[in-house]
């Protein structure tokens, strides 16, 4: 047997570092991109020179950041609004449970809904919620009037209530039902057969087995509570409600910005949020949403009776406050001729469409939002699924610091990026050309979106049996072939899936790129979020109903294509 | 062991494996091991799980890569951890049956079996041929358009190994593949693979952990434990000459006792617990010193019921019945002996429980091992 070991393909010494090569240069590559921004925002926030100019140590910015009585209060609004994840997490276990463990009529209605709430873009809810609850003209505010009393939709309350019903509890319902949906429902009858009440089923065996599961969800929704941007911005600022977002984005519109103030603040929300977010990650990766199972997970829902109409009745009131009233008051309020004024007569009107559809501005928006959806749903897709690609399947060094920076951006909230990149843009004389470019704009979202792109491909991938690879190897295939003949093929829906959501992400964000977009790259989204802010709702409704149609069409997409958040 | 046991004929060295090895952290899954695979021959893999016996499969496969050292195919080296090769799984024709089957659920049957012959280039004409032979050697012609996901659980096993014979492989691994199939199908299975084998006269090399699939199919079994072979060999020298008490009980039920060895003057006996004395061949006790602890290890079915006797005499035990199962041509008696609880099947009406029985030992039987 000695001395006969020619025929095999000599490995040249340097293959056996290839992992250790391949590992560095992806880990470089993707520091590049996403630790950047933050130690810019670092640096930025003790530099009290303006952009451009060469940087100049100062503790004014944090000075400032301390003293600026409407700062403090941002700071503390900030944390006073998260208390919606309190009562999200509260009312959407309660509707996830009623979901999967009752029998009631219309479920997989009512959670398509869901779906689809999570879909439609934030702000035109918050334009269809003004329309009914403005302290002026709110239709709602008309009938309460009589009893002499009226709500305001630019308040604390406001914000939360239109937080809470249009993201907040559809969110948190679509990602705790398959968690209860694996859980496995004998373990609950046997509670039940042991003597325990619904009540005490609840407490001692439901809620300890879901508590990682709810834990990961609740921190998730503190994290992206804090990031939220544009309601605050369309109802909070008139009534002088300012969050930290809200704040900077007011910073940066001073003449001149004020940058190192903005920056300081900046800072301070980095930290919070990315040691959250560490937390977040660390617990999430230990406790994950491990399958709670006894054997086959097989549940068959109670059945209840008659109050099951009332539960199911229960749920579609919701659904109507979250999802088909503000649906309806939106299409409704673009086809006023007055935003509001349902009393003067004749108050409807195609007028608005046609000015709008006519509008070269609506159209340079329209061209710009499918340059700027497609571009980012198309890079997208290519850069995260080699991404995911490589973290799971791939052979190479540092796979959990890889892992860490993908997911980075995750904890940065859309206006720290849009900032921290309009700051690179003015001041790194290669990065430049790239202001007000198209260019600028994807790169910027394709960062926002890229955790939860790598993390759907690595969902998919997890499904594929590893085997099904190995087994086409085997039988004679090389990698590429493998690839394009057995792996491709079994994750495509899923890449389509991606591609639809990173379309409608990048197309409905604002946040991100309002403090980089100008007039000639300006998408439909941020349009919206001018002619909202300037006043003219019905301008703005009119691109929120045609946002929100897309949103639709998203979910009905990714629904057909079987993909699930969360697990 | 019949005819499994006889070595095919004029069968040279197919794939040799030296001081393999591999590793997943701190703890070697496979601690440097070295075998032979003739040509033709069904090499079983069998021991419990976690033993390494997966491993080694994948190894061979080009699916792990070796911590160290070399396989040897038709006396190339496709892997050699000192030289730094390795060859790609796909260069190393060889062919793979999962314990999954690894269906691929977007391609048909057709599509299956000739996946691996378009990878290779060859021509329409071989590949319709070919597919079409492969198929009807696994009884699956007719069903070429249904999805593979379509067919019963038997036939995507007969699909994934018509995939994996249709190019002809060195050798064929096969990773539990029976295992995902119930009882009945499972021996079904295991007589079709054996007639399959001695028509083609492939190379297998099989993974198991039961016992009964590896002694019913192969040539030789490797019986693996800890990362290491306890033993390699036909099944009959394993299950009449076992290397440890460990491949003994692996192989059958097996009863251990432990003993004393004392070399006394009317010749060598075992003394047990409870004074029983056995007197095995002496050749037995070559290198043990007197008075030393041992294990003895005896089957259940070299025990034999002497009725009418109360008192034990020299290779005998007593036992006491704990249960009585009726199971219609005969009766399962559950008994205890020195600590020991084991089942013997008894033709007629057995005696009551609780009642004590005298067992007379096969002398012959008897295995003594060093503790």
């Amino acid at each position: 047997m000695a001395g006969v070991i020619s025929a095999g393909r000599e490995k040249p010494p340097w293959e056996s570092r290839a992992p250790l090569i391949l590992g560095t240069l992806l880990i470089l590559g993707i520091a590049a991109v996403t630790v950047t921004p933050i130690i810019f925002i670092l640096i930025n926030s003790l530099n009290v020179a303006r952009p451009g100019e060469s940087w100049r140590f100062g503790l004014e910015g944090w000075q400032e950041v301390f003293q600026s009585p409407r700062t403090l209060s941002a700071i503390g609004y900030s944390f006073l609004l998260t208390v919606r994840t309190a009562i999200g997490i509260a009312v959407a276990f309660v509707f996830s449970w009623l979901l999967i463990r009752v029998r009631i009529p219309f479920a997989r209605f009512i959670e398509f809904s869901l779906w689809i709430a999570y879909f439609l873009p934030p702000l035109p809810m918050a334009l269809s919620w003004i329309l009914l609850l403005d302290p002026s003209y709110g239709l709602i505010n008309q009938f309460f009037q009589i009893a002499g009393f009226k709500l305001s939709i630019y308040s604390v309350y406001g914000i939360l209530w239109v937080h809470l019903t249009t993201s907040t509890i559809p969110l948190m319902t679509i990602l705790l039902t398959p968690a209860l949906r694996q859980m496995d429902g004998s373990l609950e009858e046997a509670a039940r057969m042991c003597g325990a009440g619904y009540l005490q089923t609840f407490k001692r065996i439901l809620i300890p087995l879901l508590t990682p599961a709810l834990l990961t969800i609740v921190l998730a929704s503190v994290v992206r509570n804090l990031e939220a941007f544009e309601i605050e911005q369309l109802l909070g600022r008139p009534a002088g409600i300012y969050v930290y977002a809200t704040r900077i984005y007011d910073l940066i519109q001073w003449e001149p910005p004020l940058f190192s103030q903005a920056m300081s603040l900046s800072t301070l929300f980095l930290a919070i949020l990315v040691l959250l977010a560490v937390f977040y990650q660390r617990y999430s990766s230990t406790h994950s949403f491990a399958t709670i199972s006894g054997r086959g997970v097989s549940f068959r829902p109670t059945d209840i009776g008659r109050s099951r109409y009332a539960i199911s009745g229960l749920l579609m009131v919701f659904l109507s406050l979250s999802v088909f009233l503000p649906m309806i008051f939106l299409i409704i309020g673009s086809s006023m001729k007055i935003f509001g004024y349902f009393n003067i007569s004749d108050p409807f009107s195609g007028r608005h469409w046609l000015l709008v559809l006519n509008d070269p501005q609506f159209l340079l928006g329209v061209r710009n939002s499918f340059v700027v959806g497609l571009g980012t749903a198309g890079f997208g897709i290519i850069l995260y699924s080699l991404l995911g690609y490589a973290l799971l399947r791939a052979h190479l060094t540092g796979k959990p610091l890889l892992n860490l920076l993908v997911w980075l951006p995750w904890a940065v909230p859309g206006i720290l990026l849009g900032l921290a990149f309009l700051w690179l843009f003015l001041s790194v004389p290669i990065l430049t050309p790239l202001y007000g470019t198209f260019g600028g704009l994807i790169l910027v979202l394709l960062l926002k979106e890229m955790p939860i792109g790598v993390h759907m491909v690595k969902a998919a991938f997890v499904q594929l049996a590893e085997e099904l690879e190995q087994v086409a190897r085997v039988c004679g295939a090389g990698w590429l072939a493998t690839y394009w003949r057995i792996t491709l093929p079994l994750i495509l829906p899923t890449l389509v899936s991606i591609f639809a959501i990173v379309f409608i992400s990048a197309i409905r964000d604002i946040s991100a790129i309002i403090l980089i977009g100008t007039s000639a790259t300006r998408p439909l989204s941020l349009l919206m979020m001018e002619y909202s802010l300037a006043n003219q709702m019905e301008a703005a409704s009119i691109i929120g109903v045609i946002l929100s149609l897309f949103g639709v069409g998203v979910a009905f997409i990714s629904r057909r294509l079987g993909i699930r958040l969360g697990t | 062991m019949g005819e499994s046991a006889i070595m095919p004929p004029a069968s040279g060295i197919i794939l040799c494996v030296n001081g393999l090895s591999k590793r997943y952290g701190d703890s070697w899954a496979v601690r440097g091991i070295d075998f032979e695979v003739y040509q033709g021959e069904i090499l079983v893999l069998l021991g419990p799980s976690g033993c390494g016996k997966s491993t080694t499969l994948r190894m061979l496969a080009g699916l792990e890569r070796p911590d160290g050292g070399a396989i040897y195919l038709k006396e190339k080296a496709i892997v050699h951890t000192g030289k730094k090769i390795f060859l790609a799984s796909e260069k190393r024709n060889m062919g793979m049956v999962f314990q999954s089957f690894a269906i691929w659920p977007h391609l048909t049957v057709q599509e299956h079996v000739t996946f691996p012959l378009e990878v290779r280039g060859i021509s329409k004409k071989d590949i319709s041929r070919k597919a079409k032979d492969a198929l009807t050697f696994v009884n699956l012609s007719g069903l070429e358009t249904r999805l593979a996901t379509q067919l019963s659980g038997g036939q995507q096993q007969r699909l994934a190994l018509a995939r994996a014979l249709v190019y002809e492989p060195d050798v064929l691994l096969l990773d539990e593949p029976l295992s995902n199939l119930d009882a009945k199908l499972r021996e079904q299975m295991r007589v079709e693979l054996k007639k399959l084998q001695e028509q083609l006269g492939t190379t297998l090399i099989f993974v198991t952990h039961d016992q009964v699939e590896a002694m019913t199919l192969a040539h030789r079994i490797a019986l693996m434990k800890d990362g290491r072979f306890e033993q390699i060999g036909t099944p009959a020298e394993l299950y009449d000459k076992p290397a440890s008490p460990f491949v003994q009980s692996f192989l059958g039920t097996t009863l251990a006792f432990a003993a004393e060895y004392t070399a006394a003057a009317d010749g060598p006996y075992l003394k047990l617990r409870n004074g029983y004395k056995l007197r095995p061949q002496a050749a037995l006790f070559d290198g043990i010193q007197s008075g030393s602890p041992v294990l003895v290890t005896v089957r259940p079915n070299d025990l034999q019921p002497i009725l009418d006797k109360s008192k034990p005499d020299d290779n005998e035990i007593e036992a006491v019945v704990q249960n009585i199962i009726y199971l219609g041509d005969c009766y399962e008696i559950a008994m205890a002996a020195c600590g020991c609880e084991f089942s013997l099947q008894y033709p007629s009406l057995p005696p009551s429980k609780n009642q004590k029985v005298i067992l007379r030992v096969n002398q012959k039987a008897i295995k003594v091992w060093r503790v």
